[in-house]
């Protein structure tokens, strides 16, 4: 059972009885700077998810070393202008390996994209669980929810993960897990859960306070439904919206995270493809190689920007007088 | 001894070899090309262009890693710190690249026994500390002792062991520090007429044991003056400089010396007035000072040019300088040898490791490093001066033959994952580790790579331990030109131990090969000699396939326009030696 629309004064188009997130849907439906960065974010997903079938057109490969079109005598600079770009590296080619840009950006996006959904589903996860026993519950448990995320917060987040990173991996090779280029990605994505939780639980321990004083909890309380049934059946369906909210803008910050760690050289391990670990490696080109540079730079930007557009468009589909 | 960027690739801090062919004379005369002078006197051979004053400068990432004498042993700490501190012999290298062995300490170059087990030689009079006092047959034997402590890791560490490993040591001396009233009996000093000399007593003969003498354990330490572990910090002067104020990793000052006598001195030049390093710097902007030539470039030295700055001084087509570099650069054949170390104690398949040989693809790996100006394909650890007969390790073609490498996989009985450990300093060692992961997949061997923080590298390659590596990058280059510098040093089985192997990275114990070099190191004849070390050579190589020759590095140089040194190819740079700036007033 959903509940009913909480803005009751403004509902779209004449129809009633819509759900807010149908309303919100409409709305969004009209903010054009919306719909585009949702296109733009589109591409990119598609990008990501597709990079394979890339690669079989192309018949590249973002790991395999091209000998042949590097010069090989002076540095392994590629040949060509634009640093190698032809009818089969699209972006060129990577100075010293040989490497097709084309595919490492592909398969870089998908490498960000994961990391950042990934951490964003266990982020809303975690934080929305704990959000809720903590807003529901009160008393002891929220104060120390409270607490710990207080604490967690102090941490300065990007100092903590260059430092955290290693020393994690260190430890978990004592129980035999082996350095890898998988378990560095696993390793990112739980570090950057275990301090952005503290965020959605925040949030979603306010929302489920004040939702918590409403009839229709009453309602359903009056009618012998279990607590945990009040709590996933009747508040949370009512988070949707500030859940959707979080998530959008989550996801371009840990997007960025993973570029930063990357171009910091902490972040993923080699081979495998980041746009971070791009840009870290074009620096010293720039001058004799400026694409090299600009386009891991540039699309990072606007993945970036076109995901915080998105997500101001959904907050303001769902709340636009921003009272929330 | 080892390069400065050992084991990395060395585009990083290369320089050209003034040397010629070389002779494998192990007698006292004629080493390689190189002269012997047993007369020479100060002041060292003028250069042309030479003027005086101003203060030279150095700006680089890295530190010297130990100014102390007995520790040094890479060409960096060796170039500066003979600014520093005089060794018993050294070798002298005038305006136009012509080496000579001289006596630096000694006034001649020394006379030997019929056995070459005795050598004698007579001391320069004149030669002053940086507090006026003499600098006497004592002090040199001090300095030579303390050798006696690293062997039994106890204050100092780092730095070779020859003296160990050649002169007498009849009362189990343990060094200054543990016996400090023990003596060193193979160390005599003694007086000829009015003349201080040294005698050594050698354990075993030494044909070229005057060469071995420049290295820099047999330099003088004065005993009041030596603070162990830190004298690192506070080296005391005999040289053209002293120290003025150093900060390791950040700022070192040097100065004047007063007391040093030109006179006295057949290799040094004090020219400029003041040396200021600057270190800790990043080598993105120090390269690009010196592309420009501004700021502290002008009158700087530098390591060499980070590879994707290669392009900019080096014509590939031409393969040589671009004219704009060239009267501030250098490009020739370095000293130094690289090659892939199999750690035969892990790889112990001799059909995987000649699958090794046969997959790697040397063109790939060497277009990470810089390409055609980082090396010339090699197929031996020993350099083409030599003169060794040339052979073949599996195939000539630089991109390796897959189907000869799939041959020995198929005779592997058990093919597990390969480690290559690299340092991390830098994205071209990324690249190189990547590109040996890709051409050995090719032939099916599977290998890991592992990214090392720089500081810890060198010790893991050194240390027994779970984490040591298979595969690793080596280079190594003579201390002087006789593979009795080459051979025992890296492959010698009595260097691998529980904890440490020293040198001998690919950890090869191999009775046959300890019989043929230490056949070859007693040998007199220099015929017979020489055709030994080709035994050993090939044996390395091909009969137990412990390495993957790659190249010979090349040194390809900078400098700032109003420097003006000579290249040294003993030090692998130019050499600081005899540096004078063009025009002391900029």
């Amino acid at each position: 059972m959903s509940a009913i629309a909480s803005n009751p004064g403004v509902i779209d188009e004449s129809k009633e009885n819509l759900s807010l997130t149908q309303i919100a849907f409409l709305r969004f439906r009209r903010d054009k700077a919306a719909i585009f960065a949702l296109g733009f974010v589109g591409v990119f997903v598609f990008l990501a998810v597709t990079a394979n079938v890339f690669g079989w057109i192309t018949h590249q490969d973002p790991y395999l070393f091209n000998e042949d079109v590097i010069n090989l005598d002076n540095g392994g600079t590629p040949i060509g202008k634009f640093g190698g770009i032809s009818s089969m590296h699209w972006f060129g080619v990577e100075p010293g390996t040989g490497r097709d840009l084309f595919m490492r950006f592909v398969h870089g996006a998908r490498t960000s994209l994961i990391i950042a959904f990934a951490s964003t589903i266990g982020t809303i996860l975690l934080g929305t669980f704990i959000g809720l026993i903590a807003g529901y519950f009160g008393g002891l448990i929220e104060k120390v929810v409270g607490r710990v995320i207080d604490f967690i917060l102090t941490f300065p987040f990007l100092l903590f993960v260059i430092a955290a990173t290693p020393v994690l991996e260190n430890s978990l090779e004592r129980f035999g897990i082996e350095q890898s280029p998988t378990f560095r990605i696993i390793t990112i994505i739980s570090i950057f859960v275990f301090f952005g939780w503290t965020g959605t639980a925040r949030l979603v321990r306010g929302q489920v306070l004040s939702l918590k004083e409403r009839e229709f909890i009453d309602a359903a309380r009056v009618a012998g439904a279990s607590k945990w049934h009040i709590i996933f059946k009747e508040i949370l369906p009512n988070l949707s919206g500030p859940i959707l909210v979080i998530s959008t803008l989550a996801l371009p910050s840990y997007v960025t995270a993973e570029a930063v760690l990357s171009y910091l050289n902490v972040g993923v391990i080699a081979p495998t493809p980041s746009w971070g670990a791009t840009v870290l490696r074009s620096t010293p080109y720039f001058e004799a190689n400026p694409t090299y540079m600009l386009i891991p730079a540039v699309s990072l930007t606007l993945l970036v920007l076109s995901f915080n557009l998105f997500g101001d468009g959904i907050r303001d589909a769902f709340d636009p007088k921003g009272q929330k | 001894m080892k390069n400065k960027s050992t084991a990395i690739f060395a585009a990083l801090a290369l320089s050209a070899s003034a040397l010629t062919v070389v002779s494998m004379s192990p007698a006292a005369n004629a080493a390689g090309g190189i002269t012997l002078n047993a007369k020479a006197v100060g002041p060292a051979p003028a250069i042309a262009g030479t003027k005086k004053g101003g203060t030279l400068n150095y700006t680089g990432k890295s530190d010297v890693n130990h100014l102390d004498p007995t520790r040094c042993y890479d060409t960096f700490c060796m170039n500066i710190g003979r600014l520093l501190w005089r060794t018993l012999t050294a070798i002298q290298t005038d305006g136009n690249g012509k080496q000579t062995l001289v006596g630096d300490l000694a006034s001649d170059v020394g006379t030997a026994s019929k056995d070459s087990k005795t050598w004698v030689f007579k001391l320069r009079s004149g030669v002053k500390w940086q507090d006026g006092t003499d600098v006497t047959c004592e002090d040199l034997k001090y300095g030579i002792s303390r050798t006696w402590d690293i062997e039994g890791s106890n204050v100092l560490t780092s730095g070779t062991e020859y003296p160990v490993n050649y002169i007498e040591n009849k009362t189990a001396y343990k060094g200054p520090y543990t016996t400090p009233t023990g003596d060193l009996s193979g160390v005599v000093c003694g007086k000829s007429g009015s003349v201080e000399t040294i005698t050594f007593k050698l354990t075993q003969s030494a044909g070229d044991f005057n060469f071995q003498t420049t290295m820099p354990n047999y330099a003088a330490v004065k005993k009041s003056k030596d603070t162990g572990a830190t004298y690192d910090d506070n080296v005391f002067s005999n040289g053209p400089y002293k120290i003025e104020s150093r900060i390791k990793k950040d700022k070192s000052f040097f100065v004047k010396n007063t007391y040093w006598d030109t006179k006295t001195d057949p290799i040094r030049l004090q020219n400029v007035d003041r040396i200021d390093m600057l270190l800790g710097q990043d080598s993105v902007n120090t390269n690009n000072l010196y592309i420009e030539d501004t700021g502290r470039a002008t009158n700087g030295m530098v390591n060499g040019p980070l590879t994707q700055n290669v392009p900019l001084i080096y014509d590939s087509e031409y393969d040589g300088l671009k004219l704009r570099f060239e009267n501030r650069g250098y490009y020739g054949k370095g000293p130094y040898v690289e090659w892939l170390a199999i750690n035969v104690q892990k790889v112990t398949d001799l059909n995987l490791r000649k699958a090794i040989q046969c997959a790697l693809n040397k063109e790939s790996l060497r277009a990470t490093a810089g390409g055609k100006s980082t090396g010339d394909y090699t197929n031996s650890v020993v350099p083409v001066e030599f003169g060794y007969p040339a052979y073949t390790v599996c195939t000539d073609n630089p991109k390796g033959d897959l189907a000869k490498a799939k041959t020995f996989m198929s005779k592997v009985k058990k093919n597990t994952e390969l480690v290559f450990a690299y340092s991390n300093a830098t994205t071209d060692a990324e690249n190189g580790a990547l590109s040996i992961q890709s051409s050995l997949a090719k032939a099916g061997i599977k290998v890991k790579i592992k990214p090392i923080d720089s500081t810890d590298y060198y010790t893991l390659l050194e240390t027994q331990s779970k984490d040591t590596p298979d595969l690793m990058l080596y280079a190594w280059g003579f201390d002087w030109p006789n593979s009795s510098t080459i051979f025992p040093p890296l492959f010698a089985s009595d260097l691998v131990g529980k904890d440490t192997v020293g040198e001998n990275k690919s950890r090869v114990q191999d009775k046959a090969l300890d019989a043929i070099m230490n056949k070859a190191l007693a040998e007199s004849n220099a015929t017979k000699q020489t055709a030994l070390w080709v035994q050993a050579d090939q044996y390395v190589s091909n009969t137990i396939a412990a390495v993957v020759p790659l190249w010979q590095l090349k040194t390809l140089l900078w400098k700032g326009s109003n420097v003006g040194s000579v290249y040294n190819s003993i030090s692998n740079s130019f050499d600081w030696a005899t540096v004078y700036l063009k025009n002391p007033t900029k």
